[in-house]
């Protein structure tokens, strides 16, 4: 079995999505080139980039511009996942909350620092956040469980 | 000329609450030149936000602060620690780390100050005499030629980036259709919002821009091994010497005129100028061995030309609107911010952001060079700041930051889309730079394409029927077919080299090895 290549693999991806995109632009308003409607532009944008990604397939011969997926990589899945749950307690639960949990699950496993370590930084930088942002800087943010205390 | 008109700029640069937005745009820019891993660029996506508490004069100036304040930090990593921080300060690295190993680190970085503030003095001059033509000038461009201009700005990106040029024309079109996405200003009709009515509205380039450069970069960053920064070499007294000003005086007059006329082309600024000015610079030397071995001119020169460059940089985009390279398509967004479109406008109805800008370059440069010289052992230890550490504060900073924009999570959802996408462009090859400048250029782009359409019935001749218009395709035909051909013989060099060490690998594993 030949393996696909990451090269063919990503010039493929990027057509895929071109063409996708033109088929969306031609279900717009076209318009004529006298009166161009609300389509075209996506339209000749779309085609341009799937010419480039058909120079892309034909030209592109080897995987050197493509850095190969590593352990560490993993981090960083886990580290958008988390940026996710940020955005949710954050909306849910208020600043406070959101900036210590975020603080400590970061510096304790991404950044790999000792549970101790990870606990004062995290308070501290907790306490800038909310300090420069809420109190500093007066943006009205979501409601904050932890102001009642 | 009118120098009434710099004489305002002072005045605007020098009122203290602008004074204070200069030193802390040129600090925050030093510091964040000299930390791992931020460049001007993430700097400048992070620090949006808070323009928007700003005044208009006192944000931009903030930012250009940062700017070239980011491009001096720069140097200090890149010869103190042959780390450059951002891509104008590679070739620095050169000379400059060969001074510092021995001992002369610190004329090293006291010439590249006295060379930018140099540098950027006569790049202020010089706009003082071409601002006013270019500015009338732009008065008399329509729809074609505004367009032509875009993509000229979008095609220099693309053809002089690290990155393929296909993969950098992919990246831009990317960038076209977010900047697409939300009602069509002329028709009204919805583009690429999937039935939300956030989407309406368009993507946030704020967003966009944090995301790619604040969460995409940090999150890289984390992933590589931290590097090990360790300071070579020692600081010696920082002023140069008489004749260190001696041997620096040609390279930092060439720089000067190199850097600004490069930082008028679109796609020019800081980079190309210091790549340019080095090259000039061996090539006109009586010494040219000395090169790469500690020749100070080699980095008088660069780093005059990077600041001469930077500068005059801002001429297209405060005159014609068009930003020539990432950083200024982010200040560009901290103007929109502000509800300031720069275009040929600008310079009549805000001659104070314009001057302003460019008198406070003159007066952050002078800041710079005090700054520097007492303090960059002090600054230099920020490079022992740990990544973890240095990404929690940079993760909470973008995510309250965007939220602050319009106080919503729609916005940190877009962020976050665009830090993952930001991220995979780092690892498959791809270089967010053209994305950003493209959603900024995008409405002017499609705006300028179809309005030239309706004048023209429909003709794409328009394009190349109007002298100016014309001029513009033909030199940009002109750069693609050099750039081609450059890319094309460096390739054949490449593998010329490449074959030949094949052979002569061969040919000694042929021979009998040498006896005695």
């Amino acid at each position: 079995m030949t393996k696909i290549r990451l090269y063919r693999l990503n010039s493929l991806v990027v057509m895929l999505f071109a063409l996708g995109v033109m088929a969306y632009a031609l279900s717009l308003p076209l318009g004529d080139l006298q009166q161009p409607g609300a389509g075209m532009w996506p339209l000749a944008v779309s085609v341009v980039m799937a010419l480039a990604a058909l120079g892309l397939l034909v030209g592109e011969r080897d995987d050197g511009d493509y850095e190969p997926l590593t352990r560490r990589t993993w981090i960083i899945v886990a580290g958008f996942g988390l940026m996710g749950a940020f955005i949710v307690i954050f909306s849910i639960a208020g600043l406070t909350l959101a900036s210590f949990l975020m603080c400590l699950v970061w510096l304790r496993f991404m950044a790999e620092y000792r549970w101790r370590t990870s606990l004062v930084l995290s308070i501290a930088l907790t306490a800038i956040a909310v300090l420069t942002f809420s109190v500093l800087l007066g943006i009205p943010m979501p409601h904050d469980v932890l102001s009642v205390l | 000329m009118n120098f009434g008109d710099l004489l305002l700029g002072f005045e605007v640069a020098l009122q203290p609450e602008n004074l204070f937005y200069v030193f802390i745009g040129v600090v925050v820019g030093m510091v964040v030149g000299i930390l791992p891993g931020l460049g001007p660029a993430p700097t400048i996506a992070l620090m949006l936000p808070l323009t928007y508490v700003l005044p208009p004069a006192g944000a931009v100036l903030m930012l250009a602060g940062i700017y070239y304040g980011a491009y001096y930090g720069g140097t200090i990593t890149s010869v103190l620690l042959r780390l450059p921080g951002e891509a104008a300060s590679v070739v620095t690295v050169y000379d400059g780390h060969q001074m510092a190993l021995k001992g002369r680190a610190g004329p090293a970085l006291g010439i590249s100050a006295i060379g930018s503030f140099i540098g950027g003095t006569v790049s202020v001059v010089g706009l003082l005499f071409l601002s006013p033509v270019i500015a009338g000038f732009a008065l008399t461009l329509g729809p074609p030629e505004y367009g032509m201009l875009a993509v000229g700005g979008l095609l220099m990106v693309s053809t002089l980036g690290q990155a393929r040029m296909l993969k950098n024309i992919i990246v831009a079109c990317l960038g076209l259709l977010i900047a697409a996405v939300g009602i069509d200003a002329i028709t009204g009709v919805a583009r690429f919002t999937a039935g939300s009515t956030e989407l309406l509205r368009g993507i946030d380039f704020v967003a966009v821009a944090m995301g790619l450069y604040g969460l995409g970069d940090v999150l890289y960053d984390l992933e590589q091994k931290a590097r090990n920064a360790r300071i070579e070499g020692k600081l010696g007294r920082v002023l140069p010497t008489r004749q260190d000003m001696k041997d620096s005086a040609g390279a930092i007059g060439r720089g000067s005129v190199i850097g600004f006329l490069l930082g008028l082309l679109p796609g020019g600024g800081g980079v190309v100028a210091s790549l340019a000015s080095y090259a000039t610079e061996k090539k006109v030397s009586k010494h040219p061995e000395e090169f790469g071995r500690g020749a100070i001119a080699g980095v008088a020169g660069p780093e005059t030309a990077n600041n001469a460059g930077s500068t005059s940089s801002f001429l297209p985009l405060l005159s014609l609107g068009i930003p020539s390279n990432v950083v200024l398509a982010l200040i560009f967004g901290a103007l929109l911010i502000q509800g300031i479109t720069p275009g040929p406008q600008l310079v009549t109805t805000h001659p104070e952001i314009f001057w302003g800008v460019l008198a406070s370059m003159l007066v952050g440069n002078l800041m710079l060079l005090v700054l520097s010289m007492p303090l960059v052992k002090v600054f230099v230890n920020l490079i022992r700041v740990p990544i973890g550490i240095l990404s929690t504060v940079i993760v909470v900073v973008t995510m309250v930051g965007v939220y602050s924009i319009s106080n919503s999570t729609f916005d940190m959802w877009i962020m976050l889309a665009f830090g993952v996408v930001g991220y995979a462009m780092r690892k498959t090859g791809y270089d967010p730079g053209p994305l950003a400048l493209a959603v900024i250029l995008g409405p002017l782009l499609e705006t300028s394409f179809r309005q030239s359409l309706l004048m023209s019935g429909g003709s794409l001749g328009i394009f190349v029927q109007r002298p100016v218009s014309l001029i513009i395709v033909i030199a940009l035909g002109v750069l693609v077919v050099f750039q081609v051909i450059a890319r094309l013989r460096s390739a054949t060099r490449r593998k010329f080299i490449e074959e030949t060490r094949h052979a002569r690998a061969a040919e000694q594993v042929d021979e009998p090895a040498p006896t005695g």
